[in-house]
């Protein structure tokens, strides 16, 4: 059986027992989607900072948060922080880098059929988001986002691989994620005058030939990149 | 290949506890009960074996591959049932066993169907569902019929009913005869030990205590029922009573009586328990005619209380 084919077999079997929390995931998405379509005209009227901040949580955390609680990351005794499947799964006869691969690509699909159902929903039910795109920059769009989901979205998965995290680990984590939330409550504004989802929708439109390549590198980058974090920390880890 | 497993000088430093330096070498054809007081190290070593955690020195070969080396072709030879079994909550016995068995080029079908008629396992139910019992009953079930040449379980009678522990005993045996296969166990259980064990590896504060073959062990230690109590300690006295003593030198302890001219009245055997209860409340030890005994006495509370009569001796022989 080849790496792919037994990591997909694996996620196949993770994700039929995750029914339910694919069912709640794809609710919350179409409430999101409901919403995000009802208040872009707000959004492109100027009042983005939610917007963006929602946009972003959507693409880049909201898919790792929204798993069952069975699949998320725990506390499994001692200091020890990880998802329990990856537990099992080591005590078995798979190769680290399968599971590696097994986990992308249930974050994958739990991620990307929920984010395109969104991006499909913004033209498909907002006129004025219609009326800012072409079918061109439409696609540029689309790919931006799948791209930014797999570049700074699969930290997520990567993070899976967990590790032995003490007080203090979890202490500066929260500071830097409180950190990374006041530079973007200040500098979004200053750096993306219209906000940051409508530059997106300025660069797609402006420069599709050169945005969906670099795009597509940035994203490719990203899976390989994060990849290779997990399998890093996940022989860092002790798993006791 | 002499060994299926082989542990050379591992180390390993968690918080405050340290485990180590363990040597220890599991041949075919044998089973090896890992046995000490709780927090001796003993599910941390498996751990271990199981690649689960970096090592501090040493190394582990299974299956002559390196632990954690980039080959981890390793695990195919090892089947590892943990204490508590992680991430196994949210399947079925069902999807559980369509994960584990297609793993397995030797997956036995038949003793997998066998296993769960004979434990009555329902195979529809969550894992996370099931009772402590049921859930052991299941993990073994999905354990046994993998036929790896090796079979590490960590306490794996502890949640078991009486009637599914002796089921499961005879399952072991039963997978112990086809050859070249060899288990690595724990158990706080000297049923076990006593039914199963070949040899037996005695852990201590994370460290070595002893690797000693059971049956060599239980008979280098016997209970003397004497017509005098010598004055001075007899050879590798243990344990001293009114009319009985405890040595881990038959021999020479025999030895000794006849130079001094004590008449043994009775002798007997001791309990494995007792002499595991022995190693693992003693330290230091020294070693002496390549098996470990305690290098002090067993303190009193030890030693056979003689208003209380020993339902091993016969009252002829009390009185005499």
């Amino acid at each position: 059986m080849t790496d792919w084919k037994l990591a997909a077999r694996l996620a196949k079997t993770e994700l039929a027992a995750s029914k339910k929390s694919f069912f709640t995931l794809l609710v919350f998405f179409l409430l999101m989607s409901f919403t995000f379509v009802n208040s872009f005209e707000v959004y492109a009227a100027g009042d983005f900072f939610f917007f963006d901040f929602i946009f972003l949580l959507v693409f880049l955390v909201f898919p790792s948060w929204m798993k069952g609680k069975e699949f998320q990351m725990a506390k499994l005794g001692g200091d020890l922080w990880t998802v329990p499947a990856l537990v099992m799964l080591q005590q078995l006869p798979i190769k680290k880098d399968v599971i590696v691969k097994s986990r992308f690509l249930i974050y994958g699909i739990h991620s990307a059929v929920f984010q395109l159902l969104l991006l499909i929903a913004l033209p498909t039910f907002s006129t004025e988001f219609r009326e800012l795109v072409t079918p061109l920059s439409l696609i540029a769009f689309v790919i931006i986002w799948m791209s930014l989901s797999v570049a700074a979205g699969f930290v997520m998965v990567a993070s899976e691989a967990g590790g032995n995290f003490g007080t203090k680990a979890f202490l500066a984590a929260w500071l830097w994620i409180a950190l990374a939330v006041a530079a973007m409550y200040f500098l979004f504004p200053v750096l993306f005058p219209e906000g940051f989802v409508m530059w997106t929708i300025h660069v797609a439109g402006d420069w599709p030939f050169l945005v969906i390549p670099a795009a597509i590198l940035l994203g490719y980058g990203g899976w390989r990149y994060w990849q290779y974090v997990m399998k890093r920390d996940m022989a860092k880890a002790d798993y006791l | 290949m002499s060994e299926w497993l082989r542990i050379d000088a591992v180390q390993k430093t968690v918080d405050e506890f340290r485990l180590g330096p363990i040597d220890l070498m599991i041949e075919p054809g044998t089973i090896t009960v890992i046995a000490g007081m709780n927090g001796s190290g003993k599910s941390t070593l498996l751990k271990l074996i199981m690649g689960l955690a970096k090592l501090d020195h040493g190394r582990i070969i299974v299956g002559g591959k390196p632990v954690g080396g980039a080959d981890e072709d390793w695990k195919q030879h090892i089947t590892y049932v943990p204490q508590k079994l992680i991430g196994w909550d949210p399947y079925t016995g069902e999807a559980l066993k369509g994960l584990i068995a297609p793993l397995y080029g030797g997956w036995d079908e038949e003793l997998f169907q066998k296993i769960i008629k004979s434990f009555n396992i329902p195979l529809s139910k969550r894992f996370g569902k099931m009772s402590p019992g049921l859930q052991q009953k299941l993990a073994l079930a999905l354990a046994l019929p993998r036929g790896t040449r090796l079979m590490i379980l960590d306490e794996p009678m502890n949640s078991l009913d009486i009637p599914s522990r002796k089921g499961l005993t005879d399952l072991l045996a039963d997978w112990m005869e086809v050859e070249e296969r060899a288990i690595l166990m724990t158990s706080h259980q000297v049923e076990d030990i006593r039914k199963l064990a070949d040899f037996i590896f005695l852990m201590q504060n994370g460290e070595t205590l002893g690797h000693y073959e059971k049956e060599q062990l239980t008979e280098s230690y016997r209970r003397y029922w004497i017509d005098r109590m010598p004055d001075g300690e007899i050879p590798e006295e243990l344990a001293r009573g009114h009319m009985d003593v405890v040595t881990a030198m038959p021999e020479a302890a025999e030895q000794y009586f006849e130079k001094h001219g004590i008449n043994v009245m009775d002798q007997s055997g001791i309990e494995l328990e007792e002499i595991i209860s022995y190693l693992l409340d003693q330290k230091p030890l020294r070693r002496v005619s390549g098996i470990e005994v305690p290098d002090t006495k067993v303190p009193d509370t030890k030693v056979p209380d003689p208003k209380v009569p020993d339902p091993k001796v016969p009252d002829t022989q009390k009185k005499g």
